[in-house]
């Protein structure tokens, strides 16, 4: 009877001890990008939380984790863990079949009706994107445009270096023009290729982070690092509550930044509405 | 009024524009760092930050020159050789980094997906029968200088690495047929997949009337008739594990111009490649590539024989890459096996079948030291019959103080291997005998190299400079070892030679689809032993000593683009050791161009025009000349 009672014990013992158990950030670098995020993180969270980088092995006891980057999420993880991955557009289930994905792209709906806000002659919206981890994002945003009376076609880019030769060869029509936060399709190059693109004909050339408006993009329509940590905190807590939720989350406050010469040089304004941040 | 002093404003100044340029950077530092993970996985370096000099060719600008065959490709690079050139045995061009142009360069080691292509009968490649099809080509990478640590002996001079299309995940295809005033040609492709897996068929046909004789009229036995069939297959079980089979054939009948008689030559080249690849979460990735290729020739006269040789070669790889210290340290490690043989009753008279086998480990390791400082170190060890135990070895530093701008000094030591030829041959031909040596040790070369290059203008201008000394001691030469009857002619490898030179290149991509490049290259040869080779190669004078080629790309209105090329090369002595023969060539200059029209997404009609400033111009020693000529074709995709 004793011994029973004894491993009852042990086991309510060990259980406790696993789940208060902090989780482990991982980060695929000391990045500021990724630093932000983390702060978010910890500010959601309400506590600081050990964190290690993606090489490094966590604590032996450690079943929930916050992967911060696709370095970081793409390791292997302890069987039965519970993951939630953010500013890691490169990151899938694969071995964990508990991960959670904070998306980079801001909830489709909200960002097709910022969009139209702000350009309200926009009828058709052409997105460009190469990644196969884009698709469903892509995908989303296409059906909110339905949803909303956007046309938005997809042009997948692939490989990425064919983007040139991908506008040149577009036909019908284009409002307007947005890039997916694609690792694989956003650099310098491609988005002076579609910029020039865009101011040739006029149309607006829309991003999905901040920073591409001060580059020249008309407008951006964004997540902040900081925001997406505190996505990430709020899926985490909940799955470990039993609520596992989507398998995609997005978080829930977007920026809109608008670049006022190049969004008045596409044909926009002299008003932005819905605009959070105007740059002269 | 208090003043502030004048390096106060000066230091505000800088920290204000330090701070804008982190500011503008901060737009694109998270994507690139994901996009390094991105590479990573597929394997692939940023090549700005390379410690060596890499030039890349993208299958965009391919189709945007219409490159027809690979020595088209690499004309234009800066630090490169290109000739148009035919051998005695129906090698078709000529291609040498950094001079020591001849018919078969045995310092430039060229590989395909990985798969080395480099023929250990005379070293060197034979350009026109690799079994790969420019419509598979995904992108060339082009190494100029050393790199036997990573890539084995023979990478003397530089590498150049085909890498070939996956197969996407989509049904695609394409169409193409082209013709024009001395070829034909017509390829396909097909490829469909999924998820898991893909595949992909493509198959070309070629067939040149070739060029004319040297005075530009009339037929110098120049011709081919050429078939290339691929096949690529992958399959991935899961995320982080691919499988790959590759297999394909080239078969080719030529005309080998230059003789009395007609002369013909068949060659054929094929290959299967079986790749394995997984992601080991944080303990990097693993790769295992196993191979076979065989390469047979026949030609009616080899000069004045029959001559059949059967080449093969079978390859297996296996290696780690590692990064650790959170991301500031990056490890290759690795080692491989290769036996590579041939048969030949005539080239290797009493004994036909000689074979080399080459055993290599070797271990790769870069720093990022700080921020600003990266240093890389590389180290081999090969054992092989023909060189027995040779060490190779590169160093770098790379610095750099801005984001868009690298300095790098690198240092290397790297091994050639005797071609079998050299070291195992008796070929009578004749009245000359060719004997090899077999105390022939390997060459080693030495090489030191500066460079800079810089990103400027959100990464529209890339630049890159490069300055080299290099120096080969106990390079190889022939020499007449008795007069005989009959004259016998060996291998020996008392010299030393050295070359050094400036390689600056300028791109400019100003919008979608228009851009302009610059290169020149300078290179100046050192050779102890003259032009008193056997075979009147003159090294010094064997490579222009000044290379300038400039050129670009335009969309115009209503789905027209145009491409246009101006070439200098100065003027230098056409070297063929193949055949024994010296031809001075005088400077020149060449200009193609290309006008496309692209009526819809997918297809494009074109009108090419190569070498349009003259009627014809010699650039080889092989008794033919380079004609002008025209093309025009059409080609469709659909899915790509």
């Amino acid at each position: 009877m004793r011994i029973p009672l004894l491993l009852t014990a042990l086991c309510v013992a060990a259980n406790a001890g696993v789940s208060s158990a902090p989780p482990v950030a991982v980060l695929s670098s000391e990045s500021a990008h990724y630093r932000q995020a983390l702060d978010g993180f910890t500010e959601a969270w309400g506590s600081t939380v050990p964190v290690i980088l993606a090489g490094q092995l966590p604590p032996p006891q450690a079943w929930a984790f916050v992967a911060i980057g696709s370095k970081a999420a793409a390791r292997r993880w302890p069987q039965d863990a519970v993951v939630v991955s953010c500013l890691a557009p490169s990151a899938s289930a694969g071995d964990a079949a508990a991960l959670t994905r904070v998306s980079l792209l801001p909830d489709p709906t909200i960002l097709v009706a910022r969009l139209r806000a702000l350009a309200p002659s926009l009828r058709v919206l052409r997105v460009f994107w190469s990644s196969e981890s884009s698709r469903s994002d892509t995908e989303a945003l296409v059906a909110a445009g339905e949803d909303q009376g956007l046309v938005v076609l997809s042009e997948r880019v692939d490989p990425p270096s064919l983007l040139p030769e991908r506008l040149r060869g577009l036909d019908g029509p284009a409002d307007g023009l947005w890039l997916m936060p694609d690792p694989a399709l956003v650099n310098e190059q491609n988005f002076a290729t579609v910029r020039e693109y865009a101011a040739a004909r006029r149309i607006p050339f829309f991003g999905p982070t901040e920073g591409l408006a001060e580059r020249g993009a008309a407008a951006t329509v964004s997540v902040t690092f900081r925001e997406m940590g505190r996505a990430a905190a709020l899926a985490l807590r909940a799955k470990l509550n039993g609520r596992p939720g989507p398998e995609t989350v997005r978080a829930a406050r977007v920026t809109v930044t608008v670049n006022d010469p190049a969004a008045r040089a596409a044909g926009l304004g002299p008003t932005f509405t819905g605009a959070d941040k105007v740059l002269p | 009024m208090h003043k502030f002093p004048l390096w106060v404003g000066v230091v505000l100044a800088a920290l204000s524009v330090s701070a804008a340029d982190a500011a503008e950077d901060d737009a694109f530092e998270f994507f690139r760092e994901e996009a390094k993970v991105y590479t990573a996985s597929r394997r692939e370096e940023s090549a700005w930050r390379a410690p060596v000099a890499v030039d890349v060719v993208t299958a965009e600008e391919i189709r945007a020159y219409g490159y027809a065959s690979l020595a088209d490709l690499l004309r234009f690079r800066a630090g490169l050789d290109v000739y148009d050139a035919r051998s005695a045995d129906g090698s078709r061009a000529i291609v040498s980094a950094r001079g020591f142009t001849r018919d078969f360069v045995a310092e430039m080691q060229v590989l395909i997906d990985g798969r080395s292509v480099y023929s250990p009968f005379l070293g060197g490649v034979y350009w026109a029968s690799l079994p790969v099809q420019m419509q598979d080509i995904e992108r060339v990478e082009i190494v100029r200088g050393p790199n036997a640590a990573l890539y084995g002996s023979n990478a003397a001079l530089g590498v150049i690495n085909i890498i070939t299309r996956k197969p996407g995940r989509r049904p695609a295809g394409s169409l193409s047929a082209s013709g024009g005033n001395r070829s034909a040609a017509a390829s396909e492709a097909a490829e469909a997949g999924s998820p898991r897996g893909g595949l992909r068929v493509s198959h070309s046909y070629e067939e040149a009337t070739g060029n004319p004789a040297p005075n530009g009229v009339g037929n110098a036995n120049d011709f081919l008739h050429s078939n290339k069939l691929n096949l690529r297959a992958s399959l991935s079980p899961d995320e982080a594990t691919e499988l790959e089979f590759l297999g394909g054939g080239s078969w080719q009948t030529l005309g080998v111009p230059g003789y009395a008689v007609d002369t013909r030559s068949s060659h054929a080249h094929d290959f299967l490649q079986l790749r394995a690849a997984r992601d080991l979460d944080s303990a990097g990735s693993i790769e295992a590539v196993i191979s076979r290729s065989e390469f047979r020739l026949s030609e009616d006269r080899f000069l004045s024989r029959p001559v059949d040789m059967r080449v093969y070669q079978y390859d297996a790889e296996a290696l780690h890459r590692l990064e650790w210290a959170g991301g500031r340290a990056s490890s290759v490690a690795g080692g491989s096996w290769r036996l590579s043989g041939i048969y030949s009753d005539q080239l290797f008279t009493g004994r036909p079948a000689q074979q080399n086998r080459v055993v290599r480990g070797f271990v790769h390791q870069s720093l990022h030291l700080t921020d600003r400082l990266t240093a890389a170190a590389g180290f081999s060890l090969e054992d092989s019959r023909v060189g027995g135990l040779q060490p190779a070895w590169q160093a770098a530093a790379l610095f750099s103080p801005r984001e868009d701008q690298t300095f790098r000094l690198s240092y290397a030591r790297a091994p050639t291997m005797p071609p079998l030829f050299n070291k195992y041959g008796d070929f009578l031909l004749g009245a000359t005998r060719f004997v090899g040596n077999e105390d022939l040790p390997p060459q080693h070369l030495s090489s030191w190299e500066a460079g800079w290059t810089c990103r400027a203008l959100d990464g529209a201008l890339k630049s890159d400079v490069t300055l080299y000394y290099l120096e080969i001691r106990d390079r190889i030469f022939s020499y007449v070892q008795s007069a005989g009857p009959p004259r016998v002619t060996a291998y020996d490898n008392r010299n030393r030679a050295s070359a050094r030179g400036v390689e600056l290149s300028e791109e400019y991509a100003f919008s979608a689809g228009r851009a302009v490049f610059a290169n020149y290259t300078f290179e100046r040869i050192q050779d102890d032993k003259g032009p008193t080779d056997t075979f009147a190669t003159d090294l010094r004078r064997g490579t222009p000593s000044h290379k300038l080629n400039v050129g670009g790309r335009a969309l115009l209105a209503r789905g027209f683009a145009g491409t246009v090329v101006l070439g200098y090369k100065d003027a230098y002595d056409a070297n063929s050791s193949n055949r024994g023969t010296r031809r001075p060539v005088p400077r020149s200059f060449r200009l193609d161009s290309r006008v496309s029209w692209t009526p819809r997404p997918g297809w494009e009609l074109f009108l090419a025009g190569m070498d349009l400033l003259q009627p014809y111009r010699v650039e080889s020693a092989d008794g033919t000349a380079s004609p002008r000529r025209f093309e025009g074709g059409v080609s469709a995709r659909f899915g790509l």
